[in-house]
């Protein structure tokens, strides 16, 4: 038995039903004239049959694998949380600061996580950004989100 | 033989100067966005569109078709050395590319996949020279039948996409193929599990998707380790792939290639589907295929062969029949045209000269490409010397962007995050990735190919059986799928 | 020390001269502007406007930069536009489909009548139905007769459930009380190649068909649109053969409803200029558009006339109950 996979066949399981019940409001239609809600309900109806059948298999222990320890910290570390949480504020700040600053400020604290000294990690971000920018604005021609209009 | 010499006379129009130098820039460019992950051939393609009205209409074309090209032996890369996929044909590349790099092997993984591509684009080149008009004429027999049951061989390999457990290997294709649900309806265009939200009404696109699931769970997952991280050393002569790996590798090539000449010609089919169903071909094939997913060379080859040998073939029924078989060569249609020239039936009856200096210009652009990636090799394999602390930020980096200028919006930038945290999560929960990705690309055109069909058949699956290529599939499904279960109840009697 | 502090102010205060409040002057443009495009770089809703943009920027006199942001069937780009400054450097190149047929069909993130202010209606895709060269059928008169004397035996290819593709014909069919089984493909391309390959018997397809009907590949039965079209001058057009229906998607630019009157005039009048342009003719020619112009005014007019018709198309057919989006 293991907790992990009973976890992740609920997990999956629940995402299964919602998508089961959104597919209904979809409509299924005939198979002359099947419907928006017709293939999202036959995958989500089989994902319930392999999540039930994933959890009962670790239920009843046929299997029985090496116990995996799951505390929520051991699961998330803190530095992964870290990283996570900084690309989220960095793709929310992007639009409204312009790439240069926005970038320099994300890499600069990706650095400093990485424990590189203050001025090594300001040199190198400073380094990438513009590199980065001037390879992808002016060479691949990409807008990216500029700051007050100019850069 | 007169197609000999008139490929001579096309070779003898690109060979002059300024033409040699539009193929090699455009080599050049296309490398570039096939080792950047997110902007892919297309966008260059049209970047550069309104740049070369300035050449003259075959200069122009030849640029454009050396971009696809080299963008197809760039794609595999980013995918070798850190896990981050530079364009969804080299998605499937991750899987055994990467873990070749853990293990110290880069430069073979780069080495067999620049060999492969080469051998295999060549001989596409060869098809599309010799029998263009009977490819193109078969091709168009398929219709949403034959497609269906096509994909539907393509699912098949998702059990030996599995490497452990069957039902997680099944879990995972059925949220992939929930995930490729969300989106416009195909045929209704009713919004599906968009939750009003105005970016998902064209479904996700498979490379944020990628780069989250492969690029920033690998950073995530690496990140925790306290031990730091071995750095691999990797000698001069381990650089290009050495006997044995050529020996393992040959069949894979082989047959990469095969598969990526058929597929390349289908409307919709092309470098994508081919890479994926190639691996899977292999992985069925493969004496030991456990050895898959840790690093064999096969895993390699045989789609970096198979998306080189579609990105040749692709242009078949764009030059004979002008019909754009994917999106890249549908943004080279558009060049053609604003260039004054009709590809089509017509096309080799009125610009012959163009149409061979295209075939010329791709086999030259082969060479060099070849030539010019090989030493490449030792320059890319020095990127693992970074040390990972420097390195990581940088590849954070280049998934951001990548994600960014998939459609120049921030939205995918989330997308690309939350499928990190889902990746990791999936590691850490013992899932794979990879069944996930097969189904997510596979799962609309398998929908829409199912609907299609029984709609032309007012709702009768005969349409399925009725149809010679689409019984042919669908045997060989049955074959694929019975046949493992046979193997495994004789070995169980004896 | 002091120099430099002096230095960085004159800077700063330079920076805050050029970017406070962009005052309206005669002087528009004085910086580059940017059109957006909600459709992938190729398409024939980026080549047009691509077109449009070279030709009015040596009239305007500073730069269009053409901006892809592809997405949520082209309405992605309109909202960008909307969450811009009103001041007339972000506009927005859309087809009228996008504000009157997709936000019916989905909920938009914009009112499809109050949110713009339209500049300019600039071109059109070639619209038509076809047979292969092949095909028994030589008018549409007799691809009609056969559908009335053969029910649901003909199939046919449009570019998606509720385009104007599948509008056309089913005008047809409502009319001729015809039943044919619909096959919709995604975009013209793929209904082109389902039609070739013998797939369908015949298709109402978008601009990739003049390539193929040049090359004998393909018999024009009539074109869609309300005028004989100028590359295919014989074929009649559905109205000439009794069936009132036209195309409604028409390429255009759009600003936010609440830019500078004047700074709308002037972007009008330089664009209406770039539309007689040879440049951007020539380059219409090669892509397979076929021009027209309306001002700002009548294409708020053609919005509103083509809303109501498609309205009664999309319920009639069951396609929607009611519009996803109130058009006010």
């Amino acid at each position: 038995m293991n907790r992990l996979d009973i976890i992740s066949g609920v997990i999956f399981l629940a995402l299964a039903f919602l998508v089961l019940m959104h597919a209904f409001t979809l409509g299924l239609g005939k198979l002359a004239q099947p419907q928006p809600g017709f293939f999202p309900f036959w995958a989500a109806f089989f994902l319930i049959i392999f999540c039930l059948s994933l959890i009962s298999e670790n239920i009843t222990g046929k299997k029985n694998k090496s116990e995996t320890s799951f505390f929520l910290r051991e699961i998330i570390p803190r530095k992964s949380f870290l990283i996570v949480l900084s690309l989220l504020v960095y793709a929310l700040l992007l639009p409204r600061l312009g790439y240069l600053p926005a970038t320099f400020f994300l890499l600069l604290f990706l650095f400093m996580t990485a424990r590189i000294k203050i001025w090594g990690a300001l040199i190198k971000s400073l380094l990438a950004v513009i590199l980065s920018y001037i390879l992808f604005q002016y060479l691949l021609k990409t807008p990216l989100p500029q700051t007050l209009g100019i850069l | 033989m007169e197609a000999l010499n008139s490929l001579l006379g096309g070779l003898a129009i690109a060979f002059e100067f300024h033409n040699l130098a539009l193929i090699l820039a455009g080599c050049l460019l296309g490398t570039l966005v096939g080792v950047l992950p997110g902007i892919g051939p297309a966008g260059a393609i049209s970047i550069l569109l309104p740049l070369s009205f300035q050449l003259p209409p075959a200069g122009a074309i030849i640029m454009l078709a050396g971009i696809y090209n080299g963008a197809m032996y760039g794609g595999s890369t980013t995918s070798i050395l850190v896990n981050v996929p530079g364009e969804a044909a080299s998605v499937v590349t991750c899987l055994d590319g990467y873990q070749m790099a853990r293990k110290g092997k880069a430069g073979a993984a780069l080495g067999i996949a620049v060999f492969g591509s080469f051998i295999a684009a060549t001989v596409g080149l060869i098809g599309l020279q010799l029998i263009a008009g009977p490819l193109s004429e078969f091709a168009l027999k398929f219709g949403p039948p034959e497609y269906f049951a096509v994909i539907l061989l393509g699912f098949t390999f998702i059990i030996y996409l599995a490497q452990r457990s069957i039902i997680k290997a099944a879990i995972m294709a059925l949220c992939g193929l929930i995930l490729g649900a969300i989106g416009l309806d195909p045929i209704t265009s009713q919004p599906r599990l968009t939750f009003g939200i105005i970016s998902l009404y064209e479904g996700l696109h498979v490379v944020p998707l990628a780069i989250g699931l492969f690029g920033l769970a690998e950073i995530l997952a690496n990140l925790e380790k306290t031990v730091p991280q071995k750095i691999i050393k990797v000698k001069f002569r381990n650089l290009f792939p050495k006997k044995a790996h050529w020996l393992k590798a040959r069949w894979a090539i082989i047959r990469g290639t095969l598969i990526g000449f058929f597929m390349g010609i289908l409307p919709g089919g092309g470098p994508v589907l081919s890479s994926f169903i190639s691996y899977g071909v292999e992985k069925r094939l493969a004496k030991k295929p456990q050895r898959f997913g840790r690093g064999a060379i096969e895993g390699v080859a045989a789609p970096e062969s198979a998306n080189n040998a579609a990105a040749s073939t692709s242009f078949i029924p764009l030059l004979t029949l002008g019909i754009p078989p994917n999106v890249v060569l549908a943004v080279l249609f558009g060049a053609f045209l604003m260039h004054g020239i009709t590809p089509g039936p017509l096309l080799l009856k009125e610009h012959p000269d163009i149409f061979w200096c295209i075939i010329g210009s791709m086999y030259i652009g082969n060479i060099i490409l070849l030539v010019m990636n090989l030493p490449l090799i030792p320059l890319w394999v020095q990127v693992l010397r970074i040390p990972e602390r420097i390195l990581y930020p940088l590849i954070i980096l280049l998934c951001v962007i990548g994600a960014f200028s998939i459609n120049n919006n921030v939205f995918d930038i989330f997308i690309m995050i939350i499928f990190g945290v889902f990746g990791y999560l999936l590691r850490k929960f013992d899932y794979e990735p990879a069944p996930l990705i097969l189904a997510f690309v596979l799962g609309p055109m398998f929908e829409v190919n199912l609907r299609r069909s029984l709609l032309m058949s007012q709702g009768s699956f005969g349409i399925f059986i009725e149809r010679p290529v689409a019984l042919m599939a669908l045997v060989l499904c049955f074959l694929v799928i019975v046949l493992p279960v046979y193997h495994a109840l004789t070995k169980r009697k004896k | 020390m002091k120099i430099r502090s002096i230095i960085s102010i004159l800077f700063l205060s330079s920076m805050l001269l050029v970017f406070a409040g962009q005052p309206v002057s005669a002087a528009f443009p004085e910086r580059p502007i940017t059109l957006l495009v909600g459709f992938s770089p190729g398409g024939s809703m980026d080549l047009s406007a691509r077109a449009l943009a070279a030709a009015a920027e040596k009239i305007l006199g500073q730069p269009i930069v053409v901006e892809n942001k592809p997405g949520g069937t082209g309405m992605v780009a309109l909202a960008a536009m909307l969450a811009q400054n009103p001041d007339g450097y972000t506009l927005c190149a859309t087809p009228s489909s996008v504000i009157i047929r997709a936000s019916q069909m989905q909920e938009a993130p914009f009112k499809p009548f109050s949110s713009f202010r339209p500049i300019i209606g600039f071109s059109e895709p070639q619209l038509g139905i076809v047979v292969k060269n092949d095909a028994r059928w030589k008018s549409l008169k007799e691809l009609v007769n056969y559908a009335q004397k053969n029910p649901n035996k003909l199939k046919y290819a449009t570019t998606g459930i509720g385009s104007t593709t599948h509008a056309a014909v089913d005008v047809i069919s409502a009319k001729k009380k015809l039943q044919m089984i619909h096959v919709p493909y995604k975009g013209s391309m793929e209904a082109l190649t389902a039609l070739l390959g013998g797939h369908v018997d015949f298709a109402a397809l978008t601009s990739e068909l003049i390539p193929a009907v040049k090359a004998g590949q393909l018999r024009l039965l009539a074109v869609i649109s309300e005028k004989r079209s100028p590359i295919f001058p014989k074929t009649s057009t559905l109205k000439e053969l009794g069936y009132d229906f036209a195309n409604d998607a028409v390429f255009a630019v759009v600003a936010p409803a609440d830019i500078p009157t004047d700074v709308a005039k002037n972007l009008e009048e330089a664009f209406a200029a770039a539309t007689k342009s040879k440049e951007y003719l020539d380059a219409l020619d090669k892509i397979g558009m076929i021009p027209v112009y309306y001002n700002g005014e009548k294409f708020s007019e053609f919005l509103k006339i083509y809303w109501k018709k498609i309205n009664e198309h999309l319920i009639a057919t069951g396609v929607i109950k009611e519009a996803a989006t109130k058009p006010e």
